[in-house]
């Protein structure tokens, strides 16, 4: 139990809790804040760095891939976007996701994704990202570095 | 994917000026003027001059594929609630457009499905965090599974990954991660 769900919860400004990553694996030198994320549906769960700087999250393309986002794809919308000084094309897509819970309630948000598009044999190097128009800004959060605790709750949720 | 960068480079930029782009309505030649200067402002990453030109853009007036152009550059500038905004007008100008109706359902805000009590997954994936936390910079650039931090697999991709281990170990309380190179 994190140490201020009792007075977060009971407030109603969240209505969960979960423990969150310093850093993203592989990337030791840099502090983030990593959460672990669960497609709707499908497993199983990944990693995703919170970004209040990236408009929209980022999928790593082998995700999208195995969360079937990629088939029937032809028709999503093609956006270009620069990801950390590299400009990449890909398409916006819609999916499901589940912020897991340690203490309270998961949370299902219908988030939007950019999945970059690839050059044949291309790898990915870049971590999934949770980006704030598409995923955190019609959530309500709160982090205590104390303990590296991560609150949420819905947008709309009563005070 | 089914499309390689090329060909998508190839749909997303219309390299034709907008002043030639075909359009079904009665743009003025003052409108095309307008939407030139909102691509010469978009190269220059202009956004106030952006935001100010595009409110003086009649769309009624303008094919949706010049209203796409302008979303697309509003993406790339990060200028999201201008494009949800366009989108939005695009919906309510072109409600038979696919192509903007598809742009209107990406920009929409985020929204939120549902609640329920936690599952309980998220304990079982707290004890995977104490092994990434200490081994995972020994597998830079390899897919990894881990359950209950105990280490399941390790493959160059999440292809070989998931052949590895297996399809009854795609299950909730598995993590899997590519840590970085």
């Amino acid at each position: 139990m994190a140490r201020f769900d009792k007075i977060l919860f009971d407030s109603g400004f969240v209505t969960g809790s979960t423990r969150y990553d310093d850093h993203y694996q592989g990337d030791e030198k840099q502090n983030r804040i990593v959460l672990t994320i669960t497609p709707e549906k499908k497993y199983p769960p990944i990693k995703m760095i919170v970004d209040t700087g990236a408009p929209w999250c980022i999928l790593d393309p082998d995700l999208a891939e195995a969360w079937d986002l990629t088939s029937g794809a032809d028709d999503a919308p093609i956006a270009n976007l620069n990801i950390r000084g590299d400009v990449r094309w890909g398409r916006l897509t819609r999916a499901n996701i589940i912020l897991e819970a340690t203490n309270g309630e998961d949370l299902s948000v219908e988030a939007t994704f950019f999945v970059p598009q690839m050059e044949p044999d291309e790898v990915w190097s870049y971590p999934n990202f949770l980006g704030l128009s598409g995923f955190l800004d019609r959530i309500r959060f709160a982090v205590d570095a104390s303990e590296n605790a991560f609150y949420f709750g819905r947008f709309d949720a009563p005070r | 994917m089914s499309l390689n960068y090329s060909a998508v480079e190839e749909i997303a930029i219309n390299k034709a000026p907008l002043r030639q782009a075909a359009h079904q309505g009665e743009a003025s030649t003052e409108e095309h003027d307008l939407l030139l200067a909102i691509e010469e402002a978009a190269a220059r990453e202009d956004r106030s001059t952006l935001n100010r030109l595009v409110e003086k853009v009649d769309w009624r007036s303008r094919h949706p594929d010049d209203l796409i152009r302008v979303i697309q550059s509003c993406i790339f500038l990060d200028m999201v609630l201008l494009a949800r905004e366009l989108a939005d007008e695009g919906r309510r100008l072109f409600p038979n457009d696919k192509r903007i109706e598809q742009w209107a359902i990406v920009l929409a805000p985020p929204k939120i499905v549902g609640t329920r009590p936690a599952s309980g997954n998220a304990i079982g994936l707290e004890a995977s965090h104490q092994w990434f936390q200490n081994n995972s910079s020994k597998y830079k650039g390899q897919w990894i599974a881990v359950r209950n931090g105990e280490l399941l697999g390790v493959a160059p991709t999440l292809k070989e990954l998931y052949n590895q281990i297996g399809q009854d170990k795609k299950t909730p309380d598995t993590i899997v991660v590519k840590a970085l190179s």
